[in-house]
């Protein structure tokens, strides 16, 4: 595992490459580009997350991209190419099948950039970013994002304190265990509830969202930032252009078409290609530096 | 500021009321040419002992669904003379226009009915229709159908029907999308290529079915034989299968008001296609409406007709 050091741009070069790469994998439904974006989504996240990214990838995305595939198809029969009938006499066609390969790549491809997102986003950075500009749906953004680890904690927290009083999920018969359980949700729910409020009071009381006023963590916008940044910004362009040109995208239905390639594509794809791996192109020359640097001491 | 964004906010209103003033309206929906439309309702008109003869034949399945012999003699002998009609019927159709076009369109309502509609605030007509529905509550069926005219066929539920197998029937099928070659401007371009250049999918063909078998029936069978492409779904509540697509032509690719519609002998049924048990000769065409069936004349069975 490289440490990541594109996690220590300035948050704008950060919330742009997620926003960018974000939509543009959301909306480009060409081949070409959703397999570019997929593999780079999956390199990121093991070379952010390591071997727990690799078992989370296979044991859970898979699965998960083989049902959406077959998903589409048993209802979705539009398509010139007939394969064959099912049962009921609705046809099962090649574009039908082709879209649910696609749309599930498309799919598992959003989810692994967001758990990329969410592992070099802290709340701090967005808070960071947007505290001053939209001070309350921040606040409630980056509470929100935290919600499902935090609670499985806290969840730990309360089934083990009610173990001491044996009224745990674990303890009793079936109707004592249930009862528990519910006893256990209901005990989480009112501390959820009393911590929002908590937490939105105490920022209140600290002059949260007032102007003039600096964030916990303090950036710089420096020249490293700046060359990503304007580099990144012209890789956009090309892509944009290329989608205005029609080049991103695939039509599926009817019958599948898309535009020649040219040597224009080629570029949108280089482009897309550089976009998508610019972190670990950057982890990279940083690692191989660093190497450089120890060698000579 | 405050005047500053009371200006923003009137300057949006503003860009939102121009572009629905200015890009509003350009969905009208061109209505087939009379000729096409006067063909069904001619084939309904000339054939005045067809609908006695369909009508016999139903009360006749509701005591005993194997008909007799004669009877089966009597239904090999029509289909032929049905055809015969038919091509009669489509002369006089190519023939009409060149020799008194005036006539044809004083004699076909329509036209002037269009008109009538598009006079009319969309909204009061809406309003209208829902209130005769409403009146109507009472005399629907379980499947919310309304009455069915006096002299059509009632709808029959598949679940009910056992097909014979051993009589075979023979009726006219045929599968047209005209409309949407005189609504381009609303057909959803993609679907170019899957676009027949005359509008004729499947040609009127006779085709042959087994005693008891629904309108959908015969075209899933059809359309399986010939290779053309067809989606539908169930939709419970009407007890019948829906027609989505055919050929690739979906529902709501010419416009929002766009679809499939059928026609028997030269009437649009105002219930589902499996729920249209065929009688021998029946002529079923398939047509793609661009405007919930007032294109094609087909409005009384899916908003109901003013009396």
């Amino acid at each position: 595992m490289i440490i990541d050091s594109f996690s220590s741009f300035h948050p704008i070069v950060n919330f742009t490459y997620f926003s960018a790469v974000l939509l543009f994998s959301m909306f480009f439904m060409h081949p070409v580009f959703l397999g570019i974006s997929l593999v780079s989504a999956f390199v990121y996240s093991v070379m952010l997350k390591g071997k727990k990214a690799v078992k989370f990838n296979i044991l859970y995305m898979m699965p998960l991209l083989l049902f959406m595939a077959i998903l589409n198809p048993a209802f979705n029969h539009q398509g010139v190419t007939i394969l064959f009938y099912l049962k009921s006499g609705n046809p099962i066609t090649l574009e039908s099948i082709l879209f649910g390969v696609a749309s599930a790549c498309m799919f598992v491809t959003v989810i692994l950039w967001f758990s990329c997102y969410n592992a070099v986003m802290t709340s701090d950075k967005f808070i960071y970013l947007f505290g001053r500009i939209i001070p309350g749906l921040s606040l409630i953004l980056s509470m929100v994002l935290r919600f499902v680890p935090r609670y499985t904690a806290q969840i730990k927290v309360i089934s083990n304190a009610q173990k001491c009083v044996g009224r745990d999920v674990t303890q009793g018969n079936v109707i004592a265990k249930a009862r528990n359980g519910i006893k256990i949700l209901s005990i989480m729910t009112t501390w959820a509830l009393e911590n929002a409020i908590e937490t939105g009071d105490s920022m209140r009381a600290r002059g949260y969202g007032l102007p003039k006023r600096t964030s916990f963590s303090i950036f710089r916008f420096d020249n490293r930032d700046k060359v990503t940044f304007a580099v990144m910004a012209g890789l956009i362009v090309i892509v944009l252009i290329g989608a205005v040109m029609g080049e991103n995208t695939m039509r599926f239905f009817p019958s599948i078409k898309t535009i020649n390639t040219t040597i224009f594509s080629l570029v949108v794809y280089t482009a897309y290609f550089i976009l998508c791996m610019l972190p670990v192109i950057i982890n990279i020359m940083e690692e191989i530096k660093w190497k450089y640097i120890v060698s000579r001491i | 500021m405050n005047r500053k964004q009371l200006l923003t906010a009137i300057f949006v209103i503003g860009l939102l009321a121009i572009a629905f003033f200015c890009f509003g309206d350009g969905n009208e929906v061109v209505p087939l040419s009379p000729d096409d439309i006067g063909q069904g309702a001619q084939t309904a008109v000339d054939i005045p002992n067809y609908n006695e003869y369909t009508l016999d034949d139903v009360l006749d399945n509701k005591g005993n669904i194997l008909a007799d012999e004669d009877m089966a003699k009597e239904s090999e002998k029509s289909p032929n003379m049905e055809t015969k009609q038919v091509e009669k019927i489509n002369e006089q159709a190519e023939d009409k226009p060149n020799e008194v076009p005036e006539s044809n369109k004083k004699e076909n309502p329509l036209k002037n009915e269009t008109e009538k509609e598009k006079l009319m605030d969309p909204k009061l007509e809406k309003q209208k229709i829902i209130e005769r529905d409403n009146k109507n509550k009472d005399k629907k069926d379980k499947y919310l159908t309304d009455p069915v005219p006096e002299g059509k066929p009632k709808p029959v539920e598949w679940q009910d029907v056992k097909i014979n197998y051993d009589k075979e029937l023979t009726c006219t099928l045929s599968v047209t999308c005209k409309s949407i070659l005189n609504n381009m401007h609303l057909f959803n371009m993609d679907k170019l290529e899957v676009l027949p250049e005359d509008g004729v999918i499947y040609e009127a063909q006779t085709v042959t079915f087994y005693e008891g078998e629904s309108v959908f029936d015969v075209l899933l069978r059809e359309m399986k034989k010939n290779k053309i492409h067809m989606e539908f779904v169930m939709t419970p509540i009407y007890n019948s299968y829906y027609i989505e697509g055919i050929n690739n032509l979906y529902e709501f690719d010419c416009g929002e008001l766009s679809g499939w519609m059928y026609r028997v002998n030269g009437w649009f049924p105002n219930y589902g296609c499996s729920r249209y048990m065929l009688q021998d000769g029946d002529v079923i065409e398939w047509v793609y409406t661009c405007d919930l069936g007032r294109d094609i004349g087909g409005e009384w069975a899916v908003i109901g007709g003013e009396e």
